[in-house]
């Protein structure tokens, strides 16, 4: 190799991809300042106002067909989005997703000791009735809430929350 | 005069490997920190989320002030 071709190009193949330690701090930098954009987008994100989902409101059943203690499943707001309308033994209406949140089993109202669940079998999990947190067992999230409305003597869904508020 | 040249790259050499493994252990925190809100946030937990981001922020600090310490250390004759 002629001694021009070396001093214009100085760097053999093999060294090509040699990194220094100042190449490998540089990457650390950039990639540390990378995790702290992830972070703050994510607490950017969680600031959003965006627990609640607005869908077209559906018809989901008239108030008497179901009688305190029960529940109905129905879908929304898409065919395959499967959920759950409950009667409180209150008479009040509350209405969540039916697919659970650990392996997406569907969950059953149920009343166990005298307190009003929503009951996965798969692997024992159980919901609040009130908000949908998880009360037992390896759901790692609450369990979606439909929002509904009473018109007349109809019951609506109009929206769905994704979490706890 | 070679010597005390030697020594010098010698110890730069130290200084930067050490400031290496430094930086190594605080980007793995931070990390590890970005995991733990995922998760938390995942499962609707965000408390700890505003906490997280001004730690990662300084440890981002502090990463970009080594580096510029380090180029002006390997600079330096
Ligand atoms: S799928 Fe519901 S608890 Fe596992």
């Amino acid at each position: 190799m002629s001694d021009r071709l070396r001093e214009d190009f100085p760097i053999d193949w093999e060294e090509d991809h040699f990194v220094t330690r100042r190449e490998f701090f540089k990457f650390l930098t950039l990639a540390s300042g990378g995790v702290a954009v992830g972070t703050a987008a994510l607490a950017a994100y969680a600031q959003l106002p965006k627990n609640r989902r607005q869908f077209q409101p559906a018809f989901v059943c008239n108030v008497d067909k179901l009688t305190p203690g029960s529940s109905l499943a129905f879908s929304y707001p898409r065919a395959h989005d499967l959920c759950l309308l409950v009667r409180k033994s209150s008479g009040e209406f509350v209405a969540y997703s039916r697919r659970c949140t650990h392996l997406s089993c569907p969950v059953e109202y149920e009343r166990q000791n005298g307190e009003e669940i929503l009951y996965c079998p798969c692997h024992h999990g159980s919901f609040s009735i009130e908000d949908g947190r998880v009360l037992q067992g390896p759901p790692p999230r609450p369990i979606p809430r439909i929002e509904l409305e009473r018109r007349e003597d109809e019951i609506w869904a109009v929206g769905a929350y994704s979490e706890v508020e | 005069m070679r010597t005390a040249e030697l020594r010098r790259r010698h110890q730069k050499s130290t200084v930067v490997a050490a400031l290496v493994l430094f930086q190594l252990f605080l980007f793995l925190i931070q990390l590890w920190l970005f995991v733990v809100v995922l998760e938390n946030a995942l499962e609707g937990k965000t408390q700890m989320l505003n906490a997280a981001t001004l730690s990662s922020i300084v440890i981002f600090a502090i990463n970009t002030w080594m580096l510029a310490g380090i180029k002006r250390l390997l600079k330096m004759k």
